[in-house]
Parts: structure tokens; C-alpha cells; sequence
């Protein structure tokens, strides 16, 4: 499985870092499912009360999204200051089938790993390799 | 074959695909199991009783009362005597056929190498990162298969690492979960955020079944994935993961060769505070009695705070953000956990967000209070 992202959803993904930082962010992956899977658009979650919940009304309203754009509802992304990129149970409940986890893992000002992970029925999940990122690791870097 | 050994392994000579192959090779295997703790207790009571060939046991703990919750094979009269040696007796009444030894000592970068060759499978049963890392990587040089739990309050995961496979390499291991360990100040073990009784006892007991496959050679083993589970919702979830490319045990050659400061390389030696944000449980203790106009947030959680305290608002780390208003005003704010670690997180957020301000944390929280102030103050 494999996971791309393009150079503008990068763009977006490290504004949304930038505008949170040095807080967390967390929202809404969409593109193109296909092999790979493509993301085209980062949407951030709304309402963020921690800055990094995903709620079941956010994943509905995605799910709308995505229709009234002809887009694919590809996931969820949660860039996380200091926490590694592997995701928690938490991360893993709220994620639905067939989804993509995306997370990306920050540590003063600099991208320190980003891992992508799909969700399979069964409730078990595999991580994605993921085909490009220079971008993302190029905009977001503050020292 | 002995009666006795038909007896007393009977119920998994009898399983489809174990029989009396399996047992000789569990029986001929040699186990080190580093903790004799939450999750060590389960491992070498399930391993002694499926009757490996030759169990070690290393922990340099002693037993403490707030044990007793989880670690079920000691019990009060044990409080104050050494774990591994406690364990060992009582492992041997369970099966005296086991060569059990006790290894009193810690594992560290200077003997884990010697000590960990010559065995067939290391469990680590440990509780901290900093052992965890040197574990992995000790077992990576070795080239010995290892199986990893850990424990979170109410959550657990597993896996096997470096198991050979059958195209010649090993599983991925530690570092390709998580090459990196968390900043300094990040790290949360069992005694600052708690953990259900229970959950050492499903994950300890995972651990020890994965051991008996992987040592009787039966079965599939938890390799390249990472179990996870959630005791509060009843949920499990397996994650599968591949060798990570910031691993720095690969490469030809891999960058890391050989073990390594592990204190340092998780931050632990280091203050992640500075020296003038802090302040000593001493110093509290005089600005109290001289009756200075101070505010002590005690950012523990309720029920911690319900347990003891020394008085101030108390407002859990988790709804600080949304409290802010409460703390308005220009008295110095001083920050109160149980150990130091969780006020000292939110001190560069108060301090940004009250400019000015005199906001300092108490440097080892209640548990220096108790040893600096007040010997008599009740702590968990």
C-alpha cells in the first residue's frame, strides 16, 4: 500500500503546522483512491477544542464534503508535537475502515517523522509507504 | 518418557500441533526475562509452569506496598525483600524440573551484552524507555528475538522483535516503531499516570504465550505487528509496520554499532526546566509560613488530589487550557504534580500565556515535599 501526497496538499498541511505551532493540529485527508492513494486537500478539524479531536460530527461532516466536492474521503491527519507517529488506540477507534492515518511527528519547529496507516475490517491496520514529502518537509521547518 | 513429565504437560502435549516435539524444545530453551514487576510476574509464572528449560530472572527491585495492586506473586510479608530472589523460590515450587536463577542486578550498557548472549528469547518486562532502547538494541547486537510489552494506564501493546524470518533477516524491532524517544518532560510511566491492576495480568500473560510459540516453534508470532489494546472500552487493534529508514540499527553499516548512554540519548540527565523557573520544596514550604500572597496550582488529577494534597486549586493538566481565567491576578503561581514531571510540562505554556508574571513549578512535586518538608505527608 502506498500513499502520495501532493504538492499542494503539503503546502496546506504545513500552513495548518505553522498557524498551530508549537500547538498540535488535526483533520480531514481527501484526494484520489487509487494505487497509490493521492491526497489532494487537507481540511483542518473544526471546533478544535484541544487541537487534536476528531469527533463523530467532524467525520460526518467530511463524509459531506467529500460528496459535494466528487472527492475521495481518504482519512484523518494529526500533526503532533513531540509524539511519535504511530497511532494510538484512540487515533485507531475513531478511524474508520479503509481510512488513512496519516501523522506527522514535530519537535521543536522541525518534522521529525511522518507515517501514513490504513485501517483494514478487523479492526487490524498497516502502515502505507508514503511516495513523496520533500515538500512538507521543506515549508515546515523553523528553528 | 517420565510419568511425571506426561502428567504435568499433559493438557499441551495433547494440543493439536504442540505434542511432545514441541515440549522438548521449550524444555530445552533458555529464557531471560528483564523485570519482575507488573508484567514480569505473569511471564515467569506461565513460563515456569509451561516448563521452559532455563529461566533467568533480572530486577534489582525490592518489593514495595504500592505493588501489591497488580504484581500478585508477592505479598504484605514480602514488602522490603528482593523480587528476583522472592520470584525464584516461589517459581521453583511451581516447577522444580525449571533451572530458575535469580539475577539481582539491573541491565545496563556496560553487562547487557555478556548478559543477555546465550539465550533463545529475552522478554522485556521493564517499565521505562530508557531500558527499553537498551534492551532493543542489545538484543539487535546479539541477534536474540525478543518479545516487548508495555503498559499505560489503561491500555497495553506487545510485539516480537527480531525474530529471524524465514528469507534470512530479522523482524523489525523497536526503533522502527519509535526511532526517536519522546522530548524530556513528555514521558509518563506507570507511577505518575497510574495503571489498571489488571492489565499487567492480559498483557504479561500475551507476552508469555508469544514466548511458548516462538520458543516451541509453533504457531504465527507477533511479528511486524504491534498489538495494542484498551482495557477501558475492550478494544484491540494490530498494527502492522515495516523497518523504519531513521533506524539507526540499519544500514550497511548502521550508524548505531554498538550501546550507547541511553540516560542521555533520552534526556533523562537533563533539566528540561531552568534552574530559575523551579522551586525547591523547602523554599515552597517558607513562602507559605511567611504568608507571601502565592496561588499553588496543583495539577494533578481529582482523584490524586482527593488522595492528598497540600491545598491550592486544583485543575488537571488535561483542562488548563480551558481554565486560564481562573488563575488571573498577579501573585506568583506555583505549579504542584506528584513527581515534578507534569508541572514542569506546562510551565513554558503559563508563561506564555501570564507575560510577566512570577510562575515558577515545584521541582520533584509532592514526593520532595514529602522527603524535604514533611516526612509524615501521605504519598502514592
Amino acid at each position: 500500500m502506498e500513499i502520495s501526497i501532493s504538492y499542494e496538499a503539503q503546502k496546506m498541511l504545513a500552513r495548518k503546522m505553522l498557524d498551530r505551532h508549537p500547538g498540535s493540529c488535526c483533520g480531514f485527508i481527501f484526494g484520489k483512491d487509487g494505487l497509490p492513494r493521492l491526497i489532494t486537500r487537507i481540511v483542518e478539524a473544526e471546533n478544535l477544542q484541544s487541537g487534536e479531536e476528531i469527533t463523530p460530527a467532524g467525520i460526518v461532516n467530511a463524509n459531506r464534503y467529500a460528496e459535494d466536492e466528487d472527492i475521495a474521503f481518504l482519512g484523518t491527519f494529526h500533526a503532533v508535537n513531540g509524539h511519535c507517529a504511530v497511532p494510538s488506540t484512540q487515533h485507531l477507534l475513531k478511524a474508520l475502515p479503509g481510512h488513512s492515518i496519516l501523522l506527522v511527528s514535530f519537535r521543536k519547529g522541525k518534522i521529525t517523522d511522518i507515517r501514513s496507516w490504513r485501517l483494514q475490517s478487523g479492526g487490524s491496520c498497516s502502515e502505507e509507504k508514503i511516495v513523496v514529502q520533500d515538500a512538507l518537509d521543506r515549508i515546515f521547518k523553523r528553528t | 518418557m517420565k510419568e511425571e513429565f506426561i502428567q504435568r504437560y499433559s493438557r499441551q502435549l495433547i494440543l493439536p500441533g504442540f505434542g511432545t516435539e514441541a515440549q522438548k524444545k521449550l524444555s530445552a530453551s533458555s529464557v531471560l526475562v528483564i523485570g519482575a514487576g507488573g508484567l514480569g510476574v505473569p511471564v515467569i509464572q506461565y513460563l515456569t509452569a509451561a516448563g521452559v528449560g532455563r529461566l533467568v530472572v533480572a530486577d534489582d527491585d525490592v518489593v514495595e506496598l504500592h505493588n501489591l495492586q497488580r504484581q500478585v506473586l508477592y505479598g504484605r510479608d514480602d514488602i522490603g525483600s528482593n523480587k528476583v530472589e522472592l520470584a525464584a523460590r516461589r517459581l521453583q515450587a511451581i516447577n522444580p524440573h525449571v533451572r530458575v536463577e535469580a539475577w539481582p542486578e539491573r541491565i545496563t550498557s556496560q553487562n547487557a551484552l555478556s548478559l543477555l548472549k546465550d539465550f533463545d528469547l529475552v522478554m522485556d518486562c521493564t517499565d521505562n524507555l530508557v531500558s527499553r532502547y537498551l534492551i532493543n538494541d542489545a538484543c539487535f547486537l546479539n541477534d536474540v528475538p525478543m518479545v516487548y510489552g508495555s503498559l499505560f494506564q489503561y491500555e497495553g501493546q506487545l510485539s516480537v522483535f527480531h525474530l529471524p524470518l524465514p528469507d534470512g533477516s530479522r523482524s523489525p524491532n523497536y526503533r522502527d516503531l519509535f526511532p526517536l524517544p519522546p522530548p524530556p518532560g513528555q514521558m509518563t510511566d506507570c507511577s505518575e499516570g497510574g495503571v489498571l491492576g489488571t492489565l499487567p495480568g492480559i498483557i504479561g500473560t500475551l507476552m508469555a504465550s508469544e514466548a511458548v510459540k516462538i520458543l516451541a516453534r509453533i504457531g504465527e508470532q507477533m511479528h511486524s505487528r504491534l498489538f495494542l489494546f484498551d482495557a477501558l472500552r475492550f478494544k484491540s487493534r494490530a498494527l502492522r509496520f515495516a523497518p523504519h529508514p531513521k533506524n539507526p540499527l540499519r544500514g550497511n553499516p548502521p550508524p548505531l554499532r554498538q550501546l550507547i548512554d541511553y540516560e542521555a540519548f533520552c534526556g533523562i540527565s537533563e533539566s528540561f526546566v531552568p534552574a530559575e523557573e523551579e522551586m525547591e520544596a523547602r523554599e515552597l514550604r517558607d513562602r507559605m509560613q511567611s504568608g507571601s500572597k502565592i496561588t499553588l496550582l496543583d495539577v494533578r488529577e481529582p482523584g490524586e488530589y482527593e488522595l492528598t494534597s497540600i491545598g491550592g486549586i486544583n485543575i488537571p493538566a488535561s483542562q488548563l487550557k480551558e481554565k486560564l481565567s481562573l488563575l488571573k491576578g498577579q501573585e506568583a503561581l506555583i505549579l504542584i504534580c506528584r513527581s515534578g514531571i507534569r508541572s514542569a510540562r506546562l510551565l513554558p505554556d503559563l508563561k506564555v500565556h501570564f507575560p510577566g508574571r512570577e510562575i515558577y513549578h515545584l521541582r520533584g512535586g509532592l514526593l520532595a515535599w514529602k522527603a524535604e518538608v514533611d516526612p509524615g505527608f501521605p504519598m502514592y
